[in-house]
């Protein structure tokens, strides 16, 4: 019972000493893409959804590859184009004034995947 | 006579023991089903399928081991599981493939055969049945960078009409995106055996609105576009249209219709 209280209590303060960094939620659709067979490039066109509980200058990046930002902005929409040959992860990451990469505030991944593997023989399809 | 083709066959397997051909011992096997939907209208009227419109299943599977594989037609419509191709490969590697192949092309119908596959027998009434053919023969592949197929083949009837076929494939595959496009042309030639075979009216057969018809070989010229799409890792939608144009030895008979013999498709497919 005493344990409970103070589990309580550590959550309470924890959730109190993180008010520094913008809580954000960052959602894929769709968050897979499949090509028919393993090795090649799958295409999807990704929309992508971000919103902040306060204003920020946020930077969206695959990997290291910065591939939007935006400016004291609380939510957005933005269409993308994704085309690669394995799954990767996007991050969405608060910066400074400077434009440096202050924290990151969420992350979503993209699954690549595949109908069938590279090893297999490719059916030729005719009539 | 009739069985020198089956024995050259046997001889193929039993004397071309390979030497060069690198036998892969693993078994390799793909297996899917499909329900889809088909239309043709066909260089015979009386075989416009009874399924046209109607979901269908279809059963594909295709193996490899050592130098013995098949294939399955994937696209053949109003069959379950379409016949497929059997073959030993003589010689093989990356680009060219050599194999001795049995396989039926042509299906039997007449007043009793096509009964079983819903065809109306009035527009059959009075003709022989004609049987299936089953047609060993050889087949050279040329497949340049996997995005192109060459394939040359010679068959010949072991049981039905004991006629020929000469056959030239060329096919292409583009990809666009997540799609696989597949553009093929096919020439085919067939002797008058075979053309007259199911194509022939018999004095026999012969009534007012159906005269006598006695055929020579023809060719066939196939044009076929094929899409396939992955829906999810183990669903994809096949799409595919094609186009036959015909000689006349086969559209002067009475049975046929004129050019050209149409044959479409689409399904979605679960791959295992």
């Amino acid at each position: 019972m005493c344990f409970k209280r103070y589990y309580v209590l550590l959550l309470l303060c924890g959730s109190l000493w993180q008010p520094a960094r913008a809580e954000a939620e960052l959602t894929l659709s769709p968050s897979t893409c499949v090509t028919l067979q393993q090795g090649r490039e799958c295409h999807a066109q990704i929309q992508i959804d971000w919103q902040l509980a306060q204003p920020s200058p946020v930077c969206l990046y695959l990997d290291e590859q910065q591939l939007q930002c935006w400016r004291h902005t609380i939510t957005a929409q933005w269409q993308w184009r994704f085309t690669d040959i394995q799954s990767r992860q996007l991050t969405l990451w608060q910066m400074t004034a400077t434009g440096q990469q202050d924290a990151a505030l969420a992350t979503a991944r993209i699954e690549v995947s595949w109908v069938q593997s590279a090893h297999k023989k490719r059916l030729w399809r005719r009539f | 006579m009739n069985k020198l083709p089956l024995l050259l066959f046997c001889c193929c397997l039993l004397c071309c023991k390979p030497a060069q051909a690198e036998e892969q011992a693993t078994f390799n096997w793909q297996f899917s089903i499909g329900l889809g939907l088909s239309h043709s209208y066909n260089l015979l009227p009386a075989l416009d399928s009874q399924q046209n419109g109607v979901p269908q299943l279809q059963l594909l599977f295709d193996f490899e081991y050592r130098n013995w594989f098949a294939e399955t037609p994937s696209l053949r419509s109003s069959q379950l599981f379409g016949d497929p191709t059997l073959g030993y490969r003589l010689n093989h590697s990356d680009k060219h493939n050599l194999a001795v192949i049995l396989a039926t092309y042509h299906n039997g119908f007449g007043p009793t055969i096509s009964t079983s596959d819903g065809i109306p027998v009035r527009k059959l009434e009075g003709l022989h049945n004609r049987k299936t053919d089953l047609m060993p023969g050889l087949r050279y592949q040329y497949h340049a960078a996997d995005s192109q197929l060459l394939s040359l083949q010679l068959s010949k009837d072991i049981g039905a009409h004991h006629g020929e076929m000469l056959r030239l494939f060329y096919g292409f595959r583009f990809e666009q995106k997540n799609w696989d496009l597949y553009f093929n042309t096919e020439l085919s030639w067939y002797s008058a055996g075979l053309v007259n075979y199911y194509y022939g009216v018999t004095s026999e057969e012969a009534r007012p609105d159906r005269p006598a018809y006695r055929a020579g070989s023809g060719w066939r010229w196939h044009n076929g576009v094929v899409s396939v799409y992955p829906l999810t890792k183990q669903w994809v939608m096949e799409l595919g249209t094609g186009i036959n144009w015909y000689t006349r030895s086969f559209t002067n008979s009475p049975l046929t219709r004129n050019n050209p013999e149409l044959v479409s498709f689409v399904l979605v497919r679960y791959v295992f």
